[in-house]
């Protein structure tokens, strides 16, 4: 997977990043915290406004629920409690993403929520957002008679696939920690439940370690003013 | 000289703290073993489906229905049906593609408008556009409609008569337009008296009515069939064009056969921070009895408390497959920690209820 | 970072004195645009993305078969969609049409589709019950003023990179073959519209009302976000390379000599010439690229018989 991303490539939001999964290129922004709107205050916490894009047509329900997917993941590793009454705004714009090739690919969200988890994390972290732990997600799926994992399948292979697993993590001190979300569609048993979870653990750090490290090493080489 | 103020405690009846205090009341509740609906931890409400609810209403449009009753929520579903035109898309591509039969590409669904009532109207809410979405999204990859089982097969009257492609035989295809239609199916949720999240009861109410969905027949009456004169304007030639006008034969009806759809269980998952009381019956035996704080399963949460409060959430669809029973398992895990345990407890509960 | 774009006194005064004396704060003479960076997609067709300034923005268009208007069933449906997010500028709310946006999405949609640069009769597959239906989606990711200028310029390049896939047509019947299966087509565009803005500020410190004989007014060409917020007036050309002229808008409150309408007219059919030359040539670097690998695909293909 090249889950390299370029961050700070937009100058009117706090955060940015892009990345490309694939046949999706998604780019995410995060402005806050900011002045809330009166009905959006929370008085104790930030309020989040999640807002997904599709890359052709009006947004849809489709995209209501890849924002609400969004939205249960954030609103815990979000630090919220340090930005009361505040607002942080997050706006994922997918520019490519699989049904350029395929007409029926609109059937899967998977390989959208994990790009857009994947790419939102660089972006909060562009952003100085306070986040409780850095978390990443992998999306695989079973085809029929084989017990193996495809990583980051295409839409040909979600197609074939028994089942398919979006499954984000947590991740301290470098080790995946705690299950944060987890979408599984099709039929499968428990026993590959529990492996795939292993299987998405042990990708998530692999993740972590090989990319996300490196972007907030390289955050705070260019930002802070005490330069190496 | 002023007084040094006394603080006094303040006290509440029960009632009074589960409004102002949500957290407290329901900490104290789980602290003695009890939940606020006086349910056992791992007990579920009782869901009663009655599948064809409604069928006595009219035999318009409404083609399948369910009243699903739980707790205090009513759930009412209502199936339609629409007919569309299919696009021979990609005639060629979809033979090479499509050899795979349990492609998703053989699959349809319902479109579900779920209508949560709150003594209001007005644009729906986001509650309700995802909770559609999601019950689209999972019959669909549930696999439970087969494409096939939506084709019309569309039959013509003559003199009255109206002959069907499977009944005569030899004259069919010179009858039959070349068009191919299919059905769609659009479902009404009604919702009142919400009182917990809502997934699992609509999941059910619809599983309910597709369940007892009679399918009609089409024909289309040859006095109906309208052809326009061919058109021609700057270069462009209009073909002839039929439109047909597809009525409904209400006296044949097939039940729409659809898969099994799997049992719907739904969980919270809270920390309780002392310890569960001494009382310690079955229900929270299998929970880690850790003296300080312990992490408990609440099956089927209700009341806003329990919703608000446990933040990790696990839902499960299984069904009675022996190999691979699970359907579905979505999981929200960023306030409580979910354990190994607590997933493979909440699995095996929601096993044993797609037996029942 | 706060909601309303606000400027300070000291930054106003900066820019309206630089102005006086000729210069622009990024080094610009007054009357210099910005050079464009446009990026076409390799493997997609109609997907622009457009660097202009800072000002960055994407243009996706897709295809889609559907049934004509009944009063119109000959014409292909053609939608353009302005909608801006928060991640343009977090002075966009989502979903909330301001009148910036108003303003912008008609100014595009009579540069472009009223000026027809799209043959809508050409997306007729059959009369009164097939036609292809073009949509451009616009997303607006970073706002650096130009946001006009650019959306035109990225529209009109996508729509000449675009290909629908190839339909063939039988009575009532169509099938629409996939990309591998046969080369798409490309739209009919009858024309390229581009769109020059310039603004215009008053040297004077008092409001002129009526237009006096001094002539002082400083017109600039493309301005960025901090001096569209300054500015008093402000003028929209779209023109095209056959020296057409398309739409004029001029709005905001300060009168300019109208002999000097038509030397900014001028100008800016230079810019649109250049602009239209400068797509045409990396449409034609595209296709090359295209075709190239096309064959490359073929020989390999052979090879491995």
């Amino acid at each position: 997977m090249s889950a390299t991303p370029s961050t700070s490539i937009l100058s009117q939001v706090d955060g940015s990043a892009q990345l490309l999964l694939g046949p999706i290129k998604v780019l995410a922004s995060v402005t806050g915290p900011i002045e809330a709107k009166a009905r959006q205050e929370l008085p104790t916490l930030a309020s989040l406004e999640i807002i997904v894009r599709p890359a052709t047509g009006v947004s849809s329900t489709r995209e209501k629920l890849l924002e609400d997917k969004l939205r249960s993941l954030l609103q815990s590793i979000i630090v919220r409690h340090k930005y009361p009454r505040q607002l942080i705004q997050v706006v994922i714009q997918f520019l490519s993403s699989d049904s350029d090739h395929s007409a029926n690919a609109k059937a899967f969200t998977s390989n959208e929520l994990n790009a857009a988890i994947n790419c939102v994390y660089f972006a909060l972290i562009d952003a100085n957002i306070a986040l409780f732990s850095s978390f990443a997600s992998v999306s695989l799926c079973i085809l029929p008679s084989s017990d193996s994992f495809i990583l980051n399948p295409t839409i040909a292979q979600l197609n074939e696939s028994e089942s398919h697993h979006v499954i984000c993590f947590d991740i301290k001190d470098k080790q995946a920690d705690k299950i944060l979300l987890v979408e599984s569609q099709g039929s499968f048993s428990e026993k590959q439940f529990y492996l795939a979870i292993d299987e998405a653990s042990k990708e998530c750090e692999t993740i972590h370690n090989k990319y996300q490290r490196h972007c907030i090493v390289e955050k705070i080489r260019e930002d802070f003013v005490w330069k190496f | 000289m002023p007084e040094n103020p006394v603080v006094k405690q303040m006290v509440f009846p029960p009632e009074v703290l589960a409004r102002i205090a949500p957290d407290i009341s329901l900490q104290r509740h789980l602290s003695v073993g009890l939940r606020p609906s006086l349910r056992g931890f791992n007990e579920f409400r009782p869901m009663e489906v009655s599948e064809g609810g409604l069928n006595d209403v009219g035999k318009n449009n409404l083609i399948g229905s369910s009243v699903v009753k739980s707790g205090d929520t009513r759930v009412i579903c209502g199936i339609t049906l629409g007919i569309v035109e299919e696009n021979s898309v990609d005639k060629i591509l979809s033979l090479t593609s499509s050899a795979e039969d349990d492609s998703l590409e053989n699959y349809s669904s319902v479109y579900p408008v779920v209508d949560i009532s709150r003594g209001r109207s007005g644009a729906p809410t986001d509650e309700e556009m995802i909770l559609s979405q999601k019950l689209y999204e999972t019959i669909l990859h549930n696999k439970i409609i087969d494409n096939e089982a939506l084709k019309v097969q569309v039959g013509t009257k003559v003199d009255n008569d109206i002959i069907y492609p499977d009944g005569s035989g030899e004259n069919d295809d010179l009858l039959r337009p070349k068009k191919n239609w299919s059905y769609t199916l659009y479902a009404h949720v009604k919702v009142f008296s919400r009182s917990g999240p809502l997934f699992d009861i609509c999941y059910s109410a619809l599983i309910g009515a597709l369940k007892n969905c009679k399918i009609p027949r089409a024909y289309i009456d040859d006095k109906s069939t309208d052809i326009r004169i061919p058109v021609r304007s700057r270069g462009n030639f209009g073909h002839l064009r039929e439109s047909y006008n597809l009525l409904l034969d209400t006296n044949y009806n097939e039940n729409l056969s659809i898969k099994e759809a799997g049992t719907p269980s739904s969980y919270g998952i809270i920390d309780v921070e002392k310890p569960v009381a001494e009382a310690g019956d079955e229900d929270d035996m299998d929970v880690d009895q850790a003296p300080a704080a312990t992490t408990v399963l609440l099956a089927d949460l209700e009341g806003e408390a329990e919703e608000t409060c446990a933040v990790s959430k696990i839902n499960i669809i299984s069904s009675k497959d022996s190999l691979k029973p699970l359907k579905h398992i979505s999981i929200i895990g960023g306030g409580s920690r979910i354990t190994k345990a607590l997933l493979k407890e909440s699995i095996r509960i929601a096993n044993l209820r797609s037996e029942l | 970072m706060g909601k309303d774009i606000d400027i300070s006194t000291n930054q106003e005064h900066f820019v309206r004195e630089a102005l006086k004396l000729g210069i622009r704060t990024d080094g610009r003479s007054l009357l210099e645009s910005r050079k464009p960076i446009i990026s076409l997609s390799p493997d997609l067709y109609g997907f622009v993305e457009i660097e202009w300034g800072l000002t960055k923005l994407a243009v996706r268009i897709s295809a889609e078969i559907l049934q004509p208007y009944e009063d119109r069933p000959f014409e292909g449906l053609f939608t353009i969609n302005t909608e801006i997010s928060p991640m343009a500028s977090p002075h966009f709310e989502n979903g909330k049409n301001t009148d910036d946006e108003v303003l912008i999405s008609r100014l595009i949609e009579k540069a472009i589709r009223r000026s027809n640069a799209l043959d809508l009769e050409s997306l007729c597959i059959v009369a009164g019950s097939k036609v292809w239906s073009i949509r451009a989606d616009i997303h607006f990711l970073n706002f650096d003023g130009g946001l006009i200028d650019s959306a035109c310029l990225g529209v009109m390049t996508a729509l000449q990179h675009f290909k629908k896939p190839d339909i063939s047509v039988n009575g009532e019947d169509i099938i629409i073959h996939s990309l591998d299966e046969r080369q798409p087509v490309a739209l009919s565009i009858l024309h390229v519209p581009i769109c020059v803005s310039f603004s215009f500020f008053n040297p004077g410190a008092v409001e002129e009302n009526i237009k006096g004989d001094l002539n002082e007014e400083i017109s600039i060409i493309d301005c960025t976000q901090q001096e569209e917020l300054l500015r008093d007036g402000t003028l929209v050309i779209t023109i095209n390379k056959n020296r057409e002229l398309i739409q004029i808008s001029k709005s905001g409150g300060l009168p300019i000599d109208a002999t000097m309408l038509m030397d900014l007219s001028s100008r800016a059919l230079l810019i649109a010439e250049e602009l239209t030359d400068m797509v045409k040539d990396l449409l034609k670097k595209d296709e090359q690229e295209r075709y190239k690998k096309l064959n490359l695909k073929m020989l390999q293909a052979e090879n491995s018989r």
